[in-house]
């Protein structure tokens, strides 16, 4: 009984979004200069952090993975706590570190005179910090199941680290490292709380379709339970791709 | 010893492994000895992945010493092959040989040359294109061994090479890589749980017990005075153990009978059976003493019918003094 309860607890909303959502309206929404916008925003941050995450969330689950230094559980702890942080939470704590008189944005500003907030930058920046734990933690588990064995194998037939972590290590944690991308690029997706408090909420700069759908919600709801479908649509499609991993009953 | 041409080791891995031995080029040394004796921990130490371990000398260099830096794994010349052969498994056959000397530098073509010549020596040279899930049991463990030889290593380090291969498989693989290795100029290492592996292919045994080298020396000889229990039990000989003496007899040479037999009560032990098992044409009986130690004793079928010998049967075991070898081990 629970278990049925659950599951009707997590279905129930989703039908519901299908079933009440004016269908008709979906090709006209879709034609509107503000939800291609919006699209398009939050296609181009997605990949960018996406991106992002791979240039150097990689080498960060390597280094967890694999080197024994002093402090590597305390930074493990600390990459894993914006994973629980609230996202607004998130926004403030970057705000205050690269907003106009932040730590870092203040210094920035001096120097050469750019500011962050409310730049699709900053929509990047948010997005990158909320879903880099995502992704880390499941390259770094990627690299932890393949097995630190053929690494060693390969230094014994005379190979050094780089060449080791590109032909070796990286193509057998491929799987993982494609699972990290598509939890990093959902969660850049959907973010909203840390994007709209550091990036804000303009149309054609930071405006993503999580923002606008919040906005419509205050004026028109019809339209914004349509864009709300988009983005599951969008989200099935993806969820799709990844049935041959996530999906396969062990 | 300053300079040495093969290998020689000083080990001193506190609580793991204490292992002094050297090596002469061409050398197959088989590693002997019961789980955690320190097998693999004296195979890791070589070949690198243990950091600083003593010293350690190959064909003239200093790959590890107390007062130095120890050399990288990747800049040490070592082959390695261990159980369950640890093939990269998505590259292919071909790629996996070709991985050494890549690293060490030779042209993709030029590797695939060499990875292609040494599947070929191996009989495998037809599955090139494979990869290692599709490759049987002992195909795969030809590979490996051809991955290892084709980085041209001063030692070779194998690892229970023929565990976990059906019985066919493993006597025919034993039989081409004694072949490999006579012609292999460098030391090898073989870590093995049979006596068939280190007396077939071995010049000389090194017999690990609980982190210390408890007897090395010539196969034969070992084979013949065995100084451990796990020795004797591999070879099929009772050796007892009386202070710095011990005493060795074959299976065959006791005999078995219901009443207490004649002579010396140093040569008669009385006991119960613990298991009954065929051994070639013959049953070998265990027997628990009552003094300790479990001795075997090698019976025809019909003896044993005669006997009712079955487990928890009481029996006398007595051994002729003339079947007796009688010698001291070294003192430690």
């Amino acid at each position: 009984m629970p278990a049925a309860l659950a599951a009707v607890f997590l279905v129930v909303p989703l039908v519901a979004l299908v079933v009440d959502t004016p269908w008709s309206d979906l090709w006209t929404l879709l034609g509107t200069r503000e939800v291609r916008d919006a699209l398009r925003i939050s296609a181009l941050t997605s990949a960018a952090t996406v991106g992002i995450c791979v240039l150097v969330g990689t080498p960060l689950a390597w280094l967890l993975a694999r080197v024994d230094f002093p402090g590597r559980s305390v930074l493990r702890a600390l990459v894993v706590v914006p994973l629980v942080l609230p996202p607004v939470v998130a926004g403030v704590a970057l705000a205050s570190a690269l907003g106009r008189n932040g730590l870092v944005g203040g210094t920035l500003r001096d120097l050469t005179g750019l500011t962050i907030p409310f730049t699709m930058t900053a929509v990047v920046i948010a997005h990158a910090f909320v879903a880099m734990p995502f992704f880390v933690l499941a390259v770094e588990g990627a690299f932890r199941s393949t097995g630190a064995g053929y690494d060693a194998v390969a230094a014994t037939l005379g190979a050094g680290r780089w060449t080791t972590f590109r032909r070796v290590t990286l193509p057998l944690a491929l799987p993982g490292l494609l699972a990290g991308c598509a939890l990093a690029w959902a969660r850049s997706l959907g973010e909203f709380g840390a994007t709209i408090t550091f990036a804000g909420n303009f149309p054609g700069t930071t405006q993503t379709m999580p923002s606008l759908i919040y906005t419509e919600l205050q004026g028109d709801v019809e339209v914004a339970r349509t864009l709300s479908l988009i983005l599951l649509l969008v989200s099935v499609l993806v969820l799709g791709a990844m049935r041959e991993r996530w999906l396969r009953v062990p | 010893m300053t300079r040495h041409l093969g290998l020689a080791v000083d080990l001193d891995l506190p609580g793991r492994l204490t292992a002094r031995f050297a090596a002469q080029p061409g050398e197959v040394v088989a590693v002997l000895g019961p789980n955690g004796a320190g097998k693999s921990t004296l195979l890791h130490a070589v070949a690198g992945l243990l950091g600083d371990v003593g010293t350690v000398r190959v064909a003239g260099e200093t790959w590890s010493a107390p007062d130095a830096p120890a050399r990288l794994v990747r800049e040490r010349r070592v082959g390695l092959a261990f159980q369950g052969h640890q093939l990269f498994p998505h590259l292919s056959a071909l790629r996996n040989v070709a991985f050494g000397p890549r690293s060490r530098g030779a042209s993709a073509r030029e590797s695939d040359a060499v990875a292609q010549d040494w599947l070929d020596r191996f009989g495998v040279g037809e599955l090139g294109g494979r990869r290692p899930h599709q490759l049987s049991g002992g195909q795969a463990q030809r590979v490996a061994l051809a991955r290892a030889l084709a980085a041209e290593p001063a030692v070779l380090l194998l690892d229970e090479p023929f565990s976990g291969l059906d019985v066919g498989v493993a006597t025919e693989l034993r039989l081409e890589l004694a072949e490999h290795l006579r012609a292999f100029t460098g030391v090898t290492l073989l870590v093995t749980h049979d006596a068939l592996d280190a007396f077939a292919l071995a010049t000389r045994v090194l017999v690990l017990d609980d982190g210390t080298v408890a007897q090395q020396g010539a196969p034969d000889d070992v084979a013949a005075r065995p100084l451990t229990e796990h020795v004797a039990r591999l070879v099929g000989l009772n050796v007892l153990r009386d202070g710095a003496r011990l005493r060795a007899f074959r299976p065959s040479a006791v005999g078995i009978s219901l009443a207490r037999p004649e002579g010396s009560a140093r040569l008669r032990w009385s006991g119960r059976v613990s298991s009954v098992s065929r051994h070639g044409d013959a049953l070998r009986v265990q027997v628990a003493t009552d003094a300790g130690p479990s001795l075997i004793a090698d019976v025809t079928p019909d003896a044993a019918v005669e006997l009712g010998l079955a487990p928890d049967r009481e029996v006398w075991l007595a051994v002729k003094a003339t079947a007796v070898d009688e010698y001291g081990a070294p003192v430690a």
